[in-house]
C-alpha cells in the first residue's frame, strides 16, 4: 500500500479517536453517558491493501468494516474518511468472514483499536463467493504463495 | 501488471477513484479506450469508468472519439442512473456496483467543491469603514480585505458562541 495512504488513514483514526476523547470530556462534566472505547475490524479489499503483499492490490473507495461502530462514531468516520476519497460501506451485514478469521492490529489509540483481518483469511471469503471481479486476484494470490511454499 | 495497466491505476489514483498499492498517484494522460483494456486485467477499473464519464470526463483524453468506438457505454451509464432495476452489466461489471460507486464519487467530489468554494457577495461600506478595513488589513498584516473580514467574523463567533 503506498505509504501516504497508510499515513492518511493513521491520521483519519488519530482525529477520531481524539474526537472520542473530546466528546467524552464534554460528557463527563455533563454527566452523561460516554462513548466506550471503539474496536474496528476492517476485512475486504482494503485489509488486503494494508497487508503489504508483495503484488499489487487494487480497491475501490470502500472501508468494509466486520461490525460497525455505534452510530456518531460511524458518521465522525465517514467526515473524515470522504477527505480521502474513502467511504464506509455501510452492507456491513452482507459480509461474511471465516469464523476463525485472525486480526492483525494496525493502529492503536486510547479510545480506539484498529485491526485488520490476516489476508488469507480476507482471501478464503472471496474464493467463497468467486465474484468476477476477484478471479484475477485469487490466481495471483494461488499463484504467488504456491510458488513460495 | 502491463505499463498500461500501471498508467490507468496511478491515473485513477490521483482522482481518488481506486487505489493501487505500490503506485504513486500521476496525472498521467489516458484514454477510454486505454482504460477499457486495463480492466481487463484489473476488473475493479470498469466499475469507476461510469463514475468519470459521469462526474469528470475530463479525465479521459479525446473522450468523445472514444465513445463512438462504445456506442452502448453511454446509454447503459444514463440507464444505470435513472431505472431502479439495475439487473444488466456495465463493460462486464453489475450496474448497481457501478453506481454505488458513481453516487460515492458524487459525494466526494461535491465534499471537495463545497470545502474549496467561496462566493462573492456584495456589501457597502462607508470610506470610513474602508479605510479601517485596509489599516486592520495591513496592522494584522493579512493578505487583504477579505481575510480580514474573515477573521473578524470567526473572532466574533466564538465571542459570542
Amino acid at each position: 500500500m503506498s505509504l501516504d495512504l497508510k499515513s492518511s488513514i493513521h491520521s483519519v483514526f488519530k482525529s477520531l479517536n481524539d474526537y472520542i476523547v473530546d466528546t467524552n470530556q464534554q460528557r463527563s462534566a455533563e454527566g452523561t453517558i460516554l462513548i466506550p472505547p471503539q474496536k474496528i475490524q476492517i476485512v475486504g479489499q482494503m485489509a488486503l491493501l494494508m497487508a503489504d503483499l508483495p503484488f499489487p492490490i487494487t480497491s475501490t473507495t470502500d472501508l468494509d468494516m466486520i461490525q460497525l461502530p455505534q452510530y456518531e462514531v460511524k458518521a465522525k468516520l465517514e467526515d473524515l474518511l470522504i477527505e480521502l476519497g474513502l467511504h464506509v460501506e455501510s452492507d456491513s451485514h452482507l459480509i461474511w468472514m471465516p469464523q476463525e478469521t485472525e486480526y492483525l492490529q494496525l493502529f492503536e489509540f486510547s479510545n480506539l483499536l484498529i485491526e485488520v483481518a490476516k489476508p488469507e483469511f480476507v482471501i478464503a471469503s472471496k474464493a467463497k463467493f468467486m465474484r468476477e471481479k476477484d478471479k484475477k486476484l485469487l490466481e495471483t494470490y494461488h499463484k504467488f504463495f504456491n510458488k513460495k511454499s | 501488471m502491463t505499463p498500461l495497466t500501471q498508467k490507468v491505476l496511478e491515473r485513477l489514483a490521483y482522482e481518488k477513484i481506486l487505489f493501487t498499492s505500490g503506485l504513486t498517484p500521476l496525472r498521467n494522460r489516458i484514454t477510454l479506450q486505454q482504460a477499457i483494456d486495463a480492466a481487463d486485467e484489473e476488473p475493479r477499473v470498469a466499475q469507476v469508468i461510469p463514475a468519470l464519464i459521469l462526474y469528470k470526463p475530463a479525465v479521459f483524453y479525446n473522450l468523445d472519439f472514444d465513445l463512438k468506438i462504445h456506442p452502448k457505454l453511454k446509454d447503459q451509464i444514463l440507464k444505470m442512473m435513472k431505472e431502479p432495476a439495475l439487473d444488466f452489466e456495465i463493460l462486464g461489471q453489475p450496474a448497481h456496483e457501478c453506481r454505488v460507486q458513481a453516487e460515492r464519487y458524487f459525494k466526494f467530489l461535491n465534499h471537495k467543491k463545497k470545502k474549496q468554494k467561496s462566493l462573492t457577495r456584495t456589501f457597502r461600506f462607508a470610506y470610513r469603514d474602508i479605510e479601517l478595513l485596509e489599516q486592520l488589513t495591513q496592522k494584522l498584516n493579512l493578505s487583504g480585505s477579505s481575510e480580514t473580514i474573515r477573521k473578524l467574523i470567526y473572532e466574533k463567533w466564538e465571542a459570542v458562541s
